[in-house]
């Protein structure tokens, strides 16, 4: 491998570790090789961040953050909580249960892990504790979920990564679908092995129709909030609007929705929304300014196919290769948050993945399952992290029901999605006529 | 030894890229590997504005692509509907002492770029994915939305006349947007860029030559003249005999392209020669007059007496 | 002396810039639904309105990346305060770093500001609009002029905390507590 290349991923890895902010850490790295390398001035520094923060595609992020910030400051997530909550009153360890299918359905609305840790967390951990569950376990189980925000359309990273690889988000927003299905499906079984030794209080059963009943009573009350996934991949499915133009189609419907139907909104609060999600998006796009200076280089200097050379040098063989990569993106996640890792990750990787017959799509389906588990693992968990101060509780008490959630949860997930590409394929071929690679 | 990177847009299938390999093996072997040029095709080095100006910088030397008028609102007149009608009169403007290529070189001096020659992509069309009713007529109601790329306010003007609406979607959004029919097709193609992007979503093309599609070679000017001139000298014929190549197979190239896409199942509709001048003359009638600002009276002189047009 | 004038430019800095961000996000969402609406409803495009949004949003960014260096908002992945014994060692060398960061953001914007001149003087213009970017452009050297400058206070304050043998306190933590305290009076 060459030397410089070497000493500028040690750079980077250094400077993440002792803690300088990540977008200024890939602008060190693109820095270092810009000074060794063969340029005369930096303007295509600039230059290649500007284009990307200035595009259109890129405007989806601030607009679905804002939408689902405004839904949740109308408190749009007790009303989904509700819901779920008296679906699975008849089940057994049902507020588990609760938690997941909550999530992940405000992930339908919210493009960020943490507003739905936020937002579920604070009302279902002291719930579930107080029905008995382990708080550790409570809290573990809203981070893990969480990450379904990031898997479900519409995510902040699966834009990034369309846009970054030059891959229809239409496309990407349907990949992760069914890994995340599977999911949710491996956390529910989950749930109910790891409640088995936790004594719980049940709710009294109540007869079928009584439960029917209260399920459609639920549901109106939470249809202003269901209708917004509905509404968004309406329009981009039905060939209304380019997904940028359907989130400003969501914000405009959560307006009239959180202050006058759910009345969660007031003027002042509302100009919070606002501004806070000014805020994050500034704080993802300063990311993406800076990442996309490190990649202009990278390319210049020939990385991607260094990268390339220097795995095709341990081994030909697919499997191994893709576990190789699975094992790149999974020390990645171990630091990195998702963001910043697809930033990282896709135009280093991508290249070896198409070399390989990974389809883009596909591709974009595995760094999103992986960098996903990423958030919750630690020693950078941010997501885990999080949902600790939510809980009010410790990692010690939280990291064993983690550790299991992941080894039995996303790593058989992750295997699934990294070697049945039909998995990530299907829906983008079905609903948008996608053509794979390979075929 | 002089190691450039150029840049090209298409991927690296393309017949542009192609050529531009050819061009940078023949100048290898020419200058006994003196220059070695790496071609990064696919945008790799940033879209075609972002190139364009780092061509003007040097950090880019070399790119094969259409210029950006983001500097000059002149250099829409790579584009200029009906500014050439065929192949032939194609030819004749594009080629170095041709009305278009001498005034976009002229633009270009102002930007430390310097043009060594033009490869031809082929004649402009329009791909849909629902027929068009009249496509053969410039003066009917279409009914359809037809997408222009940013900033074309030539093609808007155009489109318009041609009794279309239009929507403004960049190249990256495009598939999906036809896909889903948020616009009903899309100007700025050629007959391989539809064959290569839109074939399977693709109804119908109709070959109306509303333009020219060009890429030029363009080198940094500096860069260049930093060259011994016996490099300079290699640069500039490798690339003006290539040019010579390319538009000798370029009419048939685009033939070549066009049966792909009847074998596709795709209908083909040509306009004839007499139909293409009844809608080059509505265009240079109507239109020009309204997008004259583009590339200002004095140019837009010029081209007319390169015509022959009053 | 010369404390209150400055705390009070401060805090009409930090609100200016908070209401610059809440209106833009707005204004982008408005944007972007009247230019569908129009096309959709009225089935006229109307150009050069999501190049508007664009670089409004452009400017939204670098205003709200200063912020986030004041509030500390950055995404970042140290792993040393899990391995430092205590919070002295941990200020001493989160100075270092903040140090480093200073650097690297003071290095970008003069890059950022060269680019802003070689911008005013080719003039490149916005594809529909034929706007001049360099207004545009302004937005790089502004917002990182504003993380250099929060930056600076940053590392000044982390200095001061360790000379003074202090635990440190971020210049928002203690606007925060300043704030609670004022209303608590209020109160
Ligand atoms: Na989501
Ligand atoms: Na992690």
């Amino acid at each position: 491998m060459n030397i410089e290349i070497l000493f500028d991923a040690i750079i980077l890895v250094v400077l993440l570790f002792i803690g300088v902010p990540a977008p200024l850490c890939f602008a060190a790295a693109a820095l270092f090789l810009f000074v060794v390398g063969d340029f005369n001035n930096a303007n295509f520094l600039v230059s290649s961040g500007f284009t990307k923060l200035s595009s259109l595609i890129l405007l989806a992020i601030p607009l679905y953050i804002f939408a689902g910030g405004l839904m949740t400051e109308g408190k749009i997530a007790t009303r989904l909580i509700d819901l779920a909550e008296s679906m699975m009153s008849r089940v057994k360890g049902g507020l588990g249960i609760v938690v997941i299918f909550s999530t992940a359905i405000f992930g339908a609305i919210s493009g960020m892990s943490t507003a739905a840790v936020a937002a579920i967390g604070s009302i279902m951990i002291p719930k579930m504790v107080e029905r008995g569950y382990d708080r550790g376990y409570a809290t573990a189980l809203v981070a893990a979920s969480s990450v379904l925000a990031l898997l479900i359309p519409p995510s902040s990273s699966m834009i990034l990564y369309g846009w970054v690889t030059n891959t229809s988000i239409t496309a990407m927003f349907l990949a992760p679908i069914i890994p995340a299905l599977l999911l949710i499906g491996c956390f529910s079984v989950l749930n109910y092995f790891l409640t088995r030794k936790m004594t719980l209080i049940e709710l009294p059963p109540t007869t079928l129709k009584e439960g029917a009943l209260d399920v459609w009573f639920k549901t109106k009350r939470a249809a202003f909030g269901l209708a917004m996934p509905v509404i968004i991949l309406g329009c981009i499915y039905g060939g209304i609007t380019t997904p940028t133009e359907a989130a400003a189609i969501a914000v405009v419907y959560s307006i009239p929705v959180a202050v006058f139907i759910y009345r969660g909104l007031d003027f002042k609060s509302f100009a919070s929304v606002a501004w806070k999600t000014g805020q994050i998006a500034a704080v993802l796009m300063i990311l993406v300014f800076f990442s996309s200076m490190l990649a202009r280089v990278w390319t210049m200097e020939n990385v991607p196919q260094t990268v390339l050379e220097f795995m095709l040098g341990i081994s030909d063989n697919k499997i191994i290769l893709l576990l190789l990569i699975n094992l790149f993106l999974l020390v990645i996640g171990m630091f990195l948050d998702d963001i910043s890792g697809v930033l990282l990750a896709s135009p280093m990787l991508l290249p070896v993945a198409i070399s390989l017959g990974i389809d883009p799509v596909h591709f974009g389906a595995i760094i999103g399952v992986n960098l996903g588990m990423g958030l919750i693992t630690p020693p950078t968990a941010p997501i885990l992290y999080f949902a600790g101060l939510i809980g009010n509780t410790t990692l010690p008490k939280m990291v064993g029901y983690t550790m299991i959630l992941i080894i039995f949860g996303y790593i058989p997930v992750l295997m699934l999605t990294t070697f049945i590409p039909s998995l990530s394929l299907f829906l983008p071929e079905l609903i948008i006529g996608y053509q794979p690679l390979s075929k | 030894t002089e190691k450039m990177r150029l840049s090209a847009i298409e991927p690296p299938t393309s017949t542009v890229v192609q050529f531009a390999n050819s061009f940078s093996e023949r100048v290898q072997a020419a200058s006994h590997d003196e220059i070695q040029i790496k071609v990064y095709p696919s945008s790799q080095l940033g879209d075609w504005v972002e190139v364009h100006e780092q061509v003007m910088e040097g950090t880019i030397d070399l790119a094969i692509q259409p210029l950006s008028n983001g500097f000059n609102d002149v250099l829409a007149l790579q584009w200029f509907p009906y500014a050439a009608l065929d192949f032939k009169s194609g030819q004749k403007a594009f080629s170095e002492g041709g009305v278009i290529y001498e005034t976009i070189n002229d633009a270009l001096a102002y930007q430390d770029i310097k043009i060594l020659g033009a490869f031809v992509s082929g004649m402009g069309g329009i791909v849909y994915t629902k027929a068009a009713p009249n496509p053969r007529d410039p003066n009917s109601d279409q009914g359809l939305k037809i997408r222009v790329w940013p900033g074309a306010t030539t093609h808007q003007a155009l489109l318009d006349r041609l009794g279309y609406q239009t929507a403004p979607i960049p190249w990256s959004d495009l598939y999906t947007a036809m896909q889903t029919g948020v616009v009903d097709g899309a100007i700025g193609a050629t007959p391989e860029l539809a064959m290569n992007n839109f074939s399977d979503i693709a109804k119908m093309w109709v070959q109306n030559n509303d333009h020219f599609e060009v890429s030029f070679i363009a080198v940094n000017k500096f860069r260049f003249e930093n060259l011994s001139k016996e490099q300079q000298m290699i640069l500039s014929k490798v690339a003006s005999e290539l040019s010579a190549e390319r538009f000798a197979v370029a009419e048939q190239e685009h033939q070549k392209y066009l049966q792909q896409m009847r074998d596709k199942g795709i209908e083909v509709v040509e306009l004839t020669k007499e139909e293409l001048q009844t809608v080059a003359d509505a265009v240079r009638k109507d239109v020009w007059p309204k997008i004259q600002g583009e590339i200002g009276a004095d140019n837009m002189s010029k081209l007319k007496l390169s015509l022959g047009i009053k | 002396m010369t404390r209150f004038p400055l705390q009070k430019i401060h805090v009409c800095l930090l609100s200016f810039q908070r209401v610059l961000i809440g209106i833009s996000t707005f204004t982008i969402s408005v944007l972007i639904f009247i230019q569908v609406f129009i096309r959709y409803f009225l089935d006229i495009p109307l150009y050069g309105v999501e190049e508007i949004a664009a670089y409004l949003a452009v400017w939204l960014y670098f205003i709200g990346s200063g912020y986030g260096i004041y509030k500390g908002n950055h995404i970042s992945a140290s792993v040393m305060d899990l391995l430092l014994p205590n919070q002295r060692s941990k200020d001493i060398f989160q100075a270092f770093v903040s140090v480093l960061t200073l650097i690297l953001i003071c290095w970008i914007f003069l890059l950022c500001f060269d680019y802003f001149q070689w911008s005013m003087k080719r003039v490149p213009k916005s594809p529909e609009l034929r706007l001049p970017l360099f207004y545009v452009h302004f937005a790089m050297v502004f917002g990182l002029g504003m993380m250099t400058f929060y930056s600076v206070i940053e590392t000044v304050r982390r200095f001061i905390y360790i000379s003074k043998r202090e635990d440190y306190v971020s210049l928002a933590t203690s606007d925060d507590n300043k704030n609670s305290l004022n209303s608590s009076k209020s109160l």
